[in-house]
């Protein structure tokens, strides 16, 4: 059985990059007094991968509009709060590079079709800022993915339990490995200084109950994820929904109608289209400076 | 199966299909209101605001032309992916959703 014991598990999270200087800079010009949107572009500029990330997750965003080409554009149409959340997202999937292996390809699909899917939820029923919802979403399987490059053949194992009845990912996850995906997306979202919002949604995920003031962020993103698979749109077609415990206040709270549901299943089947463009520049491009 | 309403892709609608719900744009800007008939001018719109799903009266989209044993290749799938959860939870909606949604695509003749 290969168990990582808190400390190894701690060595593989902090083994992981820090944010890259540019999107550290952009958050103090985000936070500080007098923030301007061409003093951030002015920043984003210096970073030529970081900005076409960026103006690519704009670009998904905005469907068949005319494309957005330049990062002061991007900040005017998004905002301060939106450009910030996806500023950290393009530097965190920048991270990540060298997970960008074939084996771990259906991973990506799926946090990618499970970021639109939330993005769509929020945006339907005010959860939160949407472009945090999407980072969430992208953010999800990132632990999954730092498992499986621990040891990929235990990883199978764990997968085949929990595709097993009764089986639980997290709980296999636990057995085998000492921790799982969403302690590590937890411990990762904290190095990354994520919003508390992406910290307890990510770590919640699979029990939005107990999540506490988080929960409905965290049961949003258990949804989106929940849909993705539904879909067939899974790590494979055939994957089963792992049903969480909802109550039924929580899901009330939710506000999630059958227009709602209908329109983020939409979307996912639609960003599907846009998944190989989006997987291929950030595969094809340089780390931007750490 | 027909009272199944589904949104659709903008890009399969045509003109003369009637629109179910109010449809706004990224801004909450009212684009079109429910009950109206599409024609090619509100269409044009749509796209230039960058609206892509459109939730649309059923009889232009019911999933009457589908081939039964696709319908219950379909339902067949989505029971065995939530096979785990109980019929009287919640996420019995998501269900109904995505078999909604994947209905209304099979009848676009697109795959997920």
């Amino acid at each position: 059985m290969t168990v990582l014991d808190t400390r190894t598990a701690i060595e593989l999270v902090e083994a992981m990059p820090a944010l890259c200087t540019t999107a550290q800079r952009v958050a103090t010009l985000l936070h500080g007094a007098g923030a301007s949107a061409g003093a951030i572009a002015e920043v984003l500029e210096h970073d030529a991968p970081l900005s076409r990330r960026l103006l690519q997750l704009v670009n998904t965003r905005r469907g068949r509009s005319q494309p957005v080409t330049d990062a002061l554009h991007a900040i005017q149409i998004l905002g301060f709060e939106a450009t910030g959340s996806l500023v950290r997202t393009a530097s965190v999937t920048g991270l990540f590079k060298d997970f960008m292996t074939p084996r771990l390809l259906p991973l990506w699909r799926r946090g990618y079709v499970t970021a639109h899917g939330a993005r769509e939820l929020a945006q339907s029923t005010g959860i939160g800022e949407p472009e945090d919802a999407f980072a969430t979403g992208l953010l999800l399987n990132l632990g999954q993915m730092l498992l499986w490059r621990s040891d990929e053949a235990a990883y199978e194992l764990v997968r085949k339990a929990a595709s097993l009845p009764g089986g639980d990912i997290v709980a296999a996850e636990r057995a085998r490995f000492g921790i799982a995906h969403v302690d590590l997306g937890y411990m990762l979202a904290r190095r990354w200084h994520m919003p508390d919002v992406t910290v307890h949604a990510l770590w919640h995920h699979h029990d939005p109950s107990h999540a506490g003031e988080w929960a409905s962020h965290a049961a949003l993103q258990y949804v989106a994820d929940t849909m993705t698979t539904g879909l067939g749109l899974g790590l494979e077609p055939t994957q089963q929904v792992w049903p969480a415990e909802l109550p039924k206040d929580l899901w009330t709270a939710l506000r999630f109608d059958t227009t709602v549901l209908r329109r983020a299943a939409m979307e996912q089947l639609a960003c599907v289209a846009s998944f190989d463009g989006w997987y291929r520049t950030l595969a094809d491009e340089g780390f931007s400076q750490l | 199966m027909s009272s199944i309403v589904p949104m659709v892709p903008l890009k399969t609608l045509r003109p003369g299909d009637r629109v179910m719900g109010e449809i706004r744009g990224p801004r909450g800007r009212l684009l079109c209101g429910a009950g109206v008939t599409l024609t090619p001018a509100i269409l044009d719109a749509l796209r230039e605001h960058g609206v892509r799903l459109v939730h649309v009266a059923p009889r232009a989209h019911a999933n009457d032309d589908l081939a039964p044993a696709r319908i219950q290749a379909i339902e067949a799938e989505l029971a065995h992916r939530f096979a785990r959860v109980p019929r009287d939870s919640p996420l019995e909606a998501l269900r109904l959703a995505c078999l909604s949604v994947l209905l209304g695509t099979a009848q676009d003749g697109e795959e997920p």
